[in-house]
């Protein structure tokens, strides 16, 4: 909705986004976030300690706030983020920032009417930049909205978000995102649809994969309940090997 | 095949860069450091040719999935892709080199780009006043609880309860928790939006905050 829309107009107290991925530090090997919250005037003075001011043409670190819930991380947030959000605003513009949003819509419908036949959508109509797909269809030939994504790995593209929200059955959550061509979006299109097409024909095809990746189908909950984090952890694990 | 570690990838005397002779006189470690501090033997480095290191590294960067691979359609995750300028931006060596603790004259540039960026985020949410301390999402989530918590209690009533739509992340539930008030869900109706009904009818005296998922917001 950058560009667009905005939460203050619509009347909300707080709002949060994220820098790390919408305002461009790339995410997905567990780096840096970086979070924004914007709130309305009455709010201020609750804000976590420091706030930055303006003194003439001076920027200060104000500490001298009585109201204030206190500091939520150290120093000033992770500045390398705010760099590169700086940059990222800076150069697509007001307008450009708006085109992106548009563009990100644009595509995320674009995928969901070349999937709604094949896939429910968990909701009719136009979406905004994500939209969900129920398997259910594909559940009733026995392959699991996890099987399905297993197998798209196969294609060497990444799944959607699986399961969520809960309270579709079989959600797939689909955000293509601004950034994908027409050809990516039919390629991901293509592969889902082939996918489908397997779970007709061969579901065991479906279920067995992913078959064309370095590891191969994972215990989804072990590496959540036994962690092995360390070389010695490793050690134990395999028998000092 | 299973990309070898550099250790099992060795081979002895296969080595990288040759180093120039020396041109000053040699000092041994034994004459530069105490004896308790030396080593009984070299160390087991891996020796291996540059080529070798280097793919080894780039067959290591393609078997993990990536957005400069393919495309990346994690839902609720924005997963697209970042211009690699912004990151040159960010190496830029008078950014990379500043200190936390440098006093603020000597800091005028870094709070300015912070600055900037509160007033460019400001206009993008139609809102007057920011923070960007947060490390991410689910610590926004808990300054804004804690943050609601406070406004009430000066008012003289913290209040009980926040309001959570069914469809929210995970994490708002277990943020209002943390922050001590009971989670009030309300469900969604078949247009996958909050069932408004049941939401009016949970908003009491007791509510703190209503809260609306996924890119989170709230309001008292």
């Amino acid at each position: 909705m950058v560009g667009l829309a905005n939460p203050g107009s619509m009347g909300f107290d707080f709002a949060h986004i994220n820098l790390h991925k919408t305002f461009s530090t790339p995410h997905g090997g567990g780096g840096p976030g970086g979070g924004v919250l914007c709130v309305r005037e009455e709010l201020a003075p609750y804000l976590p300690a420091p706030v930055l001011e303006q003194a003439g043409d001076r920027y200060q670190w104000s500490y001298d706030r009585p109201r204030s819930i206190g500091r939520v991380h150290s120093y000033y947030g992770n500045f390398g983020m705010i760099v590169r959000a700086l940059c990222y605003v800076k150069s697509l513009g007001a307008e450009g920032l708006a085109e992106v949003s548009r563009e990100a819509i644009v595509n995320a419908n674009y995928l969901k009417a070349r999937l709604k036949d094949a896939f429910t959508p968990s909701h009719e109509g136009y979406c905004m930049h994500e939209f969900v797909l129920s398997a259910a269809r594909q559940k009733a030939r026995g392959v699991r909205a996890l099987d399905l994504a297993k197998r798209i790995l196969d294609f060497g593209m990444h799944a959607p978000t699986t399961y969520f929200p809960l309270i579709v059955d079989e959600a797939l959550m689909i955000e293509p995102t601004e950034t994908e061509t027409k050809a990516s979006l039919d390629a991901f299109a293509d592969a889902l649809l082939t996918i489908d097409r397997e779970t007709k024909e061969d579901p065991e095809r479906v279920k067995r994969a992913p078959t064309q990746t370095p590891v191969k189908r994972l215990d989804e909950a072990r590496a959540a309940r036994k962690l092995t984090l360390t070389w010695q952890d490793l050690e134990a694990e395999v028998g000092g090997a | 095949m299973p990309e070898l570690t550099l250790r099992e990838l060795s081979v002895k005397e296969h080595r990288g860069p040759r180093l120039a002779p020396l041109d000053v006189p040699a000092e041994g470690a034994e004459r530069l450091l105490p004896r308790e501090r030396l080593r009984g033997e070299a160390p087991a480095l891996p020796e291996i040719p540059e080529p070798a290191v280097v793919r080894h590294f780039v067959n290591l960067s393609v078997l993990n999935h990536h957005i400069d691979k393919a495309i990346y359609p994690l839902g609720s995750c924005t997963m697209k892709y970042n211009p690699k300028l912004n990151d040159e931006m960010a190496q830029m060596p008078g950014l990379q080199a500043i200190h936390p603790l440098q006093p603020e004259d000597l800091s005028q540039g870094a709070l300015a780009v912070i600055w900037e960026l509160h007033e460019w985020l400001k206009v993008i949410m139609g809102m007057p006043a920011i923070t960007t301390q947060p490390a991410a999402g689910a610590q926004c989530e808990l300054t804004a609880i804690l943050m609601t918590r406070a406004y009430h209690a000066e008012r003289g009533n913290p209040r009980e309860e926040v309001i959570v739509p069914d469809s929210a992340h995970g994490t708002n539930p277990s943020t209002v928790h943390q922050v001590g008030y009971r989670v009030v869900t309300v469900p969604s109706g078949p247009d996958g939006c909050v069932d408004i009904g049941a939401l009016k009818r949970e908003v009491s005296g007791k509510t703190a905050a209503l809260t609306a998922c996924s890119t989170w917001t709230a309001r008292i």
